[in-house]
């Protein structure tokens, strides 16, 4: 066996919001690390994130989730400090709370059941405040009269996606990782003491491997024997031109980014490998966010876009972890796939990679495990 | 109602195109972001023809070439009730199109759609080039010829025969014009001379640019050639009061508040990107530029492009290229045979033939400089929208960017109203020159649609009863 | 400043005079000939500039007057971030410079000031005089 060009502790496969994170993470350790992505056109869910960092309506069914989730948003102050000392980049993070607004009366009772249980699992950590319309528009003045109501949850906050990506990446290389980009891997081949890596810019062999390449997971992890069953769901948004200051709080219809546009979503539709965006969504999309926001009837979308959120068969995290036999040198591997790692990064970065560093997953990580899904009805395990 | 065809776009190719559908019996529309037809360069020829006595004043101003578009306007004028004014067109998709048209949203299905959108001016980044005071030469033309406004003591920089005609019909009008500053790059006179060949083919076009630069020459105002540096300056005020410029190694300074900028136009492509209509990247015209066969079939069956929109080629070719298209899109139609459609378009053929063998020289001639293409100055902004400079792209890439949509995600770069249309070109060269890539294999931003901004009533407006947000 | 071409409108034939709208520009009335763009209107008397960068707070001025630059954005009638070069002047329309984002009217525009945490979560509110 040759292995030629290059040679490396831990390889990464996938540098978007989830592999960024674990790349950074690891490489507070001082770990030999390549990261691998794409080019420049390729599919990627970490272009066309939202920027929630959403708490609530979480793991009500799915209590480590639920207080996975929570974690996350108790590191993130800490995790989005050290990332500005780190590379200089504001991430713009905002932690005051969110709005869920409710578009029926069914659905506020519904959801307001599922939210006392997720209370009831959180050990006094999350909250929320049931609210009809005239409190939501104490909250935002700018709410349609015609909303129904929603839920304030002070656990929720929203973050500028796309320079957190930047951000991760940046102190990812500051701190040594090796960032790789236009680099398709094309194999992946189990060996006794690694993995060998082909790919369309040559071969790396490496010693621990870590697949976090979104939907490409399913088709990667197949090679080193592990199990990722993901679909992709697509998402599609609009952003308009920069507004005044109109909204306080995110929710997941409607954020204010700090430059001032609104993004405009959520929508979901089963269409393949598809991030097309297509008026008839776009159109509800408006419509909808009309009935929010009355105060952009006039006011334009400058472009709309699409993405694939990356769904297990639960719509839980899958982290997979894989030792090839029980010698404590042994070649890992793992497999690590989530649809909401904007929220996940902070505990990506400060809890989860320094699991993979030591090679050894906590308990309540065990329970993300691919056997968590054999009974579920869309998975062959 | 389906319609065979839409036009996008009333500019000369529109225009003959429109023409050409009525003969064939097409049913059809054509749509014109403009309140009246003739495109850029025949822009308010409507008005400007019944001007009266005032007529010919304003022709010898504006020149044969603008008033030959008269004849063109006249038959589209006939046509009956096809032209829709107004109508910014924003998203195309297989059967149908979306429009805007005075606050409201519009849908319109067709089989064929025809992008005859034209061109944009080349973006020209230099250091100061988004003070107030600074314009393309361009607009200077737009304002000429509607209302026929003009300033005094403005100064021209630039290349191209857009550049001269322009300074042309402001000398021509009596208008007082500060300097020229030329920055056609002297190596491109000698690598022109090879392209000889291509240069006699279009001798008419050859000697109507000599004697409009010889005019110019004669006219006593200040020309400096062989520029290859420019800047604009503001002082101590938020407008631009100087030009300072570099012939070899020497600069110098002008007093001017009044600057014109030109180096070429380019295709305007937003809205064949955003359908999905493959491009490549041309080296010669250095801009990107539709797949297409010789009919103007692009990669996407339901849509043609033709005119300035597929390659630069100027008026007459674009006119030709319009007749051409819509020839073929009836043969897709079943209206006509394909013998028939090559009987019809054999003679334009040959005189599309004789435009595009000019085209190498002009393109020789008037390529750019790589430092007007790629700005060398760290303060140079980029991305005019979202003001990114020349050093935030290069610290952007530095930190592991590799192409101009990962550049957009971490700089805002192409973020903004317009959409990649005044950076984008210059943001895919300077990328391919800091990545070492080929401007080729770095690629372009992605465009989608919306390609021009649309209210969010007009979007609403468009909502079907039975559209679903959440579908799986 | 942008002028009328001298042989353009010295024409003596009273029919072809050009009609005028009556409009303001930042709260200034001004006469300007029919059938003129709201930015060839500005330029006229002599404004260069229509708006205030969202990012920098400088003058932007027109620049490609066709459509393509969206630098000649201003408040039109109340509404913002309009071409200027694509409106056709009206009587008695109002065209203001626009301050980064521009404004709405119908809207409460929040201050930049930070949320009171308490007052968000204990949410013991009384009903509005006006509610629904």
């Amino acid at each position: 066996m040759s292995f030629s060009n290059r040679e490396c502790r831990i390889a990464i496969i996938g540098g978007g919001m989830l592999g960024s994170a674990i790349g950074y993470g690891l490489s507070r350790s001082g770990a030999d690390i390549i990261m691998l992505d794409q080019g420049d056109t390729n599919l990627r869910a970490a272009r066309g994130n939202f920027g929630l960092l959403w708490v609530q309506g979480k793991g009500a069914e799915f209590p480590d989730y639920a207080h996975w989730t929570l974690k996350s948003c108790q590191l993130w102050p800490a995790f989005a400090a050290e990332l500005l000392s780190l590379t200089g980049i504001d991430v713009q993070l905002c932690q005051q709370g969110g709005i869920h607004y409710c578009l029926d009366e069914g659905e506020q009772q519904s959801y307001n059941l599922e939210l006392q249980q997720q209370v009831a699992i959180s050990n006094g950590l999350f909250d929320f405040q049931s609210l009809n319309n005239a409190q939501l528009r104490k909250l935002e003045p700018n709410i349609g009269r015609q909303v129904p109501g929603g839920v304030y949850s002070p656990n929720d906050g929203h973050v500028n996606p796309l320079y957190l990506l930047k951000a991760m990446q940046s102190a990812f290389i500051k701190l040594g990782g090796n960032y790789l980009p236009n680099h398709d891997v094309t194999n992946i081949k189990s060996c006794l003491d690694g993995y060998q890596i082909s790919s369309s810019q040559g071969d790396i062999f490496c010693e621990k491997i870590i697949l976090a390449a979104g939907l490409n997971n399913t088709a990667l992890a197949k090679m080193i024997g592990l199990e990722q069953p993901l679909h992709p769901q697509r998402g599609q948004l609009l952003i308009t031109e920069r507004l005044p200051k109109l909204l306080n709080y995110p929710s997941i219809y409607l954020r204010q980014t700090y430059e001032g546009g609104i993004q405009i979503g959520d929508s979901s539709e089963s269409v393949g490998l598809d991030d097309s965006n297509t008026i008839s969504v776009m159109a509800a999309l408006a419509k909808r966010a009309i009935k929010l926001l009355p105060a952009l009837e006039h006011r334009s979308i400058v472009r709309g876009w699409g993405a694939l959120r990356v769904l297990s068969p639960d719509g839980y995290p899958i982290y997979q972890h894989q030792q090839a036999n029980l010698k404590k040198s042994a070649p890992q591997a793992y497999a690590l796939s989530c649809h909401s790692a904007v929220t996940l990064a902070a505990t990506h970065a400060l809890e989860l990679a320094p699991m993979i560093h030591n090679g050894q997953f906590s308990k309540p990580m065990q329970s993300f495990d691919i056997s968590r899904l054999s009974t579920h009805p869309s998975v062959s395990v | 109602m389906r319609y065979d065809l839409v036009i996008i776009g009333a500019g000369p190719a529109g225009m003959a195109a429109a023409i050409n559908a009525h003969k064939l019996g097409l049913k059809f529309k054509i749509l014109d972001e403009q309140s009246q037809p003739g495109g850029q360069i025949y822009r308010n020829i409507e008005n400007n023809i019944n001007l009266g006595e005032t007529c010919n004043q304003l022709k010898d101003i504006l020149g044969t070439d603008y008033y030959a578009g008269s004849g063109l306007y006249n038959d589209f004028k006939e046509l009956p009730d096809v032209y829709i004014s107004g109508a910014v067109v924003w998203q195309v998709e297989a059967g149908r199109l979306y429009y805007s048209k005075a606050g409201k949203g519009y849908s319109i299905q067709a089989e064929h759609v025809l992008i005859a959108n034209g061109a944009l001016e080349r973006p020209f980044p230099i250091l100061g080039w988004t003070l107030p005071g600074v314009m393309t030469a361009g607009s200077a033309q737009i304002l000429l010829k509607n209302p026929a406004l003009a300033v005094e003591d403005a100064v021209f920089a630039g290349s191209g025969p857009l550049f001269y005609l322009i300074i042309s019909q402001y000398l021509k009008a009596g208008i007082k014009v500060k300097a020229i500053l030329d920055t056609t790059p002297t190596i491109n006179y000698f690598n022109a001379l090879k392209e000889l060949f291509s240069a006699l083919k279009g001798t008419g076009y050859l000697l109507k640019g000599l004697k409009l630069i010889r005019e110019i020459k004669a006219s006593d105002t200040l020309f400096i050639k062989g520029v290859n540096m420019l800047e604009a300056h503001c002082g101590t005020e938020d407008q631009l009061t100087a030009v300072s410029y570099t012939v070899g190694n020497k600069t110098s300074s002008i007093e001017t508040r009044q600057l014109f900028l030109h180096q070429g136009i380019v295709p305007n492509v937003n809205l064949a990107m955003a359908s999905n209509c493959q491009h490549f990247w041309s080296e010669k015209q250095l801009c990107w530029q539709p797949q297409l066969d010789k009919w103007g079939q692009s990669s996407q069956q339901h849509i043609s492009i033709t005119g300035d929109g597929s390659a630069i080629l100027g008026a007459i070719g674009s006119r030709l290229q319009g007749a051409i298209a819509v020839q073929n899109i009836a043969v897709v139609l079943n209206k006509i045979s394909a013998s028939q459609r090559d009987i019809n378009t054999h003679k334009l053929f040959v005189q599309l033939k004789r435009e595009q063998d000019f085209r190498p020289f002009l393109d020789t001639l008037y390529r750019p400089l790589d430092s007007l293409r790629k700005p060398v100055h760290k303060e140079t902004i980029v991305c005019r929208c979202e003001e990114v400079k020349v050093a935030d792209v290069e610290q952007a890439i530095s930190n592991g960017c590799m192409g101009p949509n990962q550049l957009k995600s971490f700089t805002r770069a192409g973020m903004g109203s317009c959409q990649g249309r005044q950076c984008g070109l210059t943001i895919s060269e300077l990328t391919a020159s800091l990545t070492k890539q080929s401007v080729a294999d770095t690629g372009y931003y992605r465009i989608r649609a919306p390609i021009k901004p649309v209210t969010l009533a007009e979007l609403a407006s468009l909502h079907q009863p039975n559209d679903v947000i959440d579908s799986s | 400043m942008f002028k009328a071409i001298q042989k353009r409108t010295s024409h003596s034939d009273a029919e072809s005079k050009p009609k005028y709208v009556t409009l303001s520009i930042d709260q200034q009335s001004y006469q300007i000939p029919e059938g003129y763009s709201v930015t060839a209107a500005m330029l006229s008397i002599g404004h260069n500039s229509n708006r205030y960068s969202p990012i920098s707070g400088k003058k932007r001025g027109p620049y490609c007057l066709m459509g393509v630059c969206f630098e000649c954005v201003c408040q039109i009638d109340g509404i913002a971030n309009r071409q200027g070069c694509m409106t056709i002047v009206a009587s008695g329309m109002q065209i203001e410079h626009q301050q980064g984002g521009g404004y709405i009217q119908e809207a409460t525009i929040i201050q930049e000031t930070t949320i009171d945490e308490t007052a968000s979560i204990n949410l013991t509110l009384e009903e509005p005089k006006n509610a629904l």
